[in-house]
């Protein structure tokens, strides 16, 4: 027997118990902390504000923007039933939606082709995913006005082919918003899929094909399937900004195609509106929180590896 | 990979042996259908299949990391070739399959709930239940441990044998491939060097083409002498080596002056006292040494011997009778039947490739 285990059963001899364990219990505690009060301090303070806010009432007789904190859960029901803002909270849910799924249809197969068939150009290809993120969120979105004028290529194709009237036009409407949102998204779509695809065993497809699969079925039946945390992760992370997002509609769109991130930044800072404001902040945080729930439950990402 | 034919009989349990990087899974490989041979055919008994695509090919491999499919519990992966081929009710096949293999408690689980050896088994199932008319076996038990590799290496032999299918089983460890079986081929860089059953394999192992000694073996260098050869004393008698018929001479020249070497397996080498050796034998194999050192393995004893020559014998000795083993230092005398010895070419350097042969 070694002396310190000699000592150590002494000490828990003597005094019944075990001896104290070793220094570090505490380490994990202390890297959470800063993330902890971060979140305490901007996360949950705020939270907790903007909820006092979404009940406060107009102050009796005040100005505009005069309101005292009252528990009016009226406030919930009345914006609610008013068909300015629901008819927009709808429409951000539409938009985004289909932004996300036209996102899933360019990303998913670009993602595929950077994992499996790119060869040495890998790393060149993921960085001309990101290398969008290098010039500022506006700039960018401001750009497809120009892709998508009156004058642009694009309608003068689609006007040549009969697609868009001689008179059409694209810009703005609600396909330049979806696509201003579909673009903007794709990295956050990619990269994810990318990951989880990249990570997929090539040992399995040839499995998969040794086992009398089609390439395509071997797709269906194995690669897809594995891919799947990253489907989510990238639909969820393009769908949750995407639907909150003011940028392209305000940018992109007309007064017809506003979604709920114009409504809530044009009732908090230009009405002044701020309990409607909080209100839709919290009916917006509640209805996502609700559709990503049902969503990763239907798909079920804990069975997979 | 060089010029290669191979024939594999129907039914038969055929082993590919050689070093890592001899071109034994790349074959197996064209033979699946994941790679395409640059020239040559590949047939199964009367089709030839060389171009057909590998989801088409009557062929199913059993992969070296096994290839579950994670995401799958394992009645689906074993299904997964039989539902491929729009089998409707598979039910009864899978249940089949994992009797044979002896996991059917385990169908619902995931292949990460399974140890290696059950993944093993799952893998070789999941081939097996499509009755393919060859399965090919890439490594399968290169990640078991010792004791589950011989466990199912037996099995493996079972199901074959209860099966009927054409194995054809790639391993680097001799040891695996004459357990199992039916003939070996023995490939070093892209060729063919020996094939044949394993007991023909060990019994007249070729003095490997690229210089590399078959183990175990244990080599007398000597010089050769009309009729026979002369051992490390160049003045004792001439002894005798295997008829110049015997597939062991393999044809290596003994006229008189070549350099010879007399390789033995250790197991045929009998040792004695050197005090109760008695005269030279005037017609046998045999040298003197002493012993260097010993280890008692149970079922035998391990023997060094330096010979007078200087040249180091591993000997192993049945324990026939535990109180006369003998400790270093002692003065032997090694003999074996000339029958039991065979000829190798003496020009090339004795170590070579020994490493990799193991």
């Amino acid at each position: 027997m070694s002396v310190a285990a000699a000592i150590g059963d002494t000490m828990k001899d003597a005094s019944g118990q075990e001896p104290p364990k070793k220094a570090g219990r505490f380490v994990p505690d202390m890297l959470m902390a800063p993330g902890m009060l971060w979140l305490a301090i901007f996360f949950v303070v705020p939270i907790a504000s903007l909820f006092l806010t979404s009940l406060q009432t107009p102050v009796p007789g005040g100005q505009v923007g005069e309101f005292e904190q009252t528990f009016n859960f009226a406030n919930y029901v009345n914006t609610l039933t008013d068909d300015t803002y629901y008819v927009p909270l709808i429409r951000s849910f539409v938009y985004s939606g289909i932004a996300t799924l036209l996102a899933l249809a360019i990303g998913y197969p670009l993602a595929y082709a950077i994992a499996f068939k790119s060869g040495k150009n890998r790393n060149l290809l993921l960085v001309m995913v990101i290398a969008p993120f290098f010039v500022s969120f506006i700039l960018r979105t401001i750009a497809w006005r120009q892709i998508l004028a009156d004058e642009g290529f694009v309608v003068g194709i689609l006007r040549s082919i009969g697609l868009v009237s001689e008179t059409g036009g694209l810009y703005p409407s609600a396909f330049a918003v979806i696509m201003g949102l579909t673009y903007n998204f794709l990295p956050f779509m990619t990269l994810p899929i990318y990951a989880s695809l990249e990570r997929v065993d090539p040992r399995l497809i040839e499995a998969s094909v040794d086992l009398y699969a089609h390439p395509f079925t071997g797709f269906r039946k194995v690669t897809f399937p594995l891919s799947m945390p990253g489907v989510v992760a990238g639909t969820l992370l393009t769908f949750i900004p995407a639907a909150g997002d003011y940028v392209n509609a305000a940018l992109l769109g007309r007064p017809s195609n506003t979604m709920i991130g114009n409504r809530i930044e044009y009732t908090f800072l230009s009405v002044n509106d701020y309990p409607t404001a909080a209100v839709l902040s919290f009916i917006l945080m509640a209805c996502i929180l609700a559709m990503v729930l049902v969503y990763v439950r239907r798909v079920g990402t804990e069975d997979l590896v | 990979m060089d010029d290669l034919t191979l024939q594999v009989p129907q039914g038969s349990f055929f082993a590919l042996l050689g070093p890592s990087g001899c071109g034994k899974t790349t074959t197996l490989r064209m033979v699946s259908g994941l790679e395409a041979p640059t020239a040559g055919r590949i047939r199964i008994g009367d089709s030839d299949i060389t171009y057909t695509k590998p989801y088409a090919r009557p062929v199913n491999t059993v992969f070296q990391n096994y290839a579950l499919f994670p995401h799958m519990d394992i009645y689906e992966n074993v299904a997964f070739g039989l539902k491929r081929r729009g089998v409707k009710d598979t039910q009864k096949q899978v249940d089949d399959a994992l009797e044979l293999i002896q996991l059917s408690s385990v169908a619902k689980r995931k292949p990460t709930q399974l140890s290696g050896g059950q993944q093993q088994r799952v893998a070789l199932a999941r081939a097996i239940v499509n009755r393919p008319a060859v399965l090919l076996l890439d490594e399968p038990l290169g990640a078991l441990d010792l004791k589950l590799r011989r466990q199912m290496q037996l099995e493996l032999k079972r199901i074959q044998t209860e099966v009927g299918l054409t194995f054809i089983h790639v391993t680097h460890d001799q040891e695996e491939a004459m357990t199992m079986a039916d003939t070996v081929a023995v490939m070093n860089n892209g060729i063919i060097e020996q094939m044949g059953p394993p007991t023909e394999l060990y019994e007249s192992p070729k003095y490997g083409v690229r210089g590399q000694l078959p183990r175990p073996v244990e080599p007398v260098p000597g010089q050769g002498r009309r009729g026979g050869w002369r051992g490390p004393h160049p003045r004792g008698p001439r002894r005798p080596v295997p008829d110049a018929h015997e597939p062991r001479r393999q044809g290596v020249s003994t006229t008189a002056g070549t350099r010879v070497l007399v390789g033995v397996r250790p197991e045929k080498i009998a040792i004695t006292r050197f005090a109760d050796a008695g005269e030279a034998p005037t017609h046998g194999n045999f040298v003197d040494g002493h012993v260097l050192s010993m280890s008692f393995l149970g079922v035998s004893t391990q023997y060094e011997v330096r010979t007078r020559g200087g040249d180091m014998i591993n000997v192993f000795s049945q324990n026939l009778d535990v109180h006369n083993v003998l400790p270093p230092g002692t003065e032997v005398r090694l003999s074996w039947l000339p029958h039991h010895g065979f000829v190798l070419s003496g020009g090339e350097d004795i170590h070579a490739g020994m490493d990799q042969a193991s």
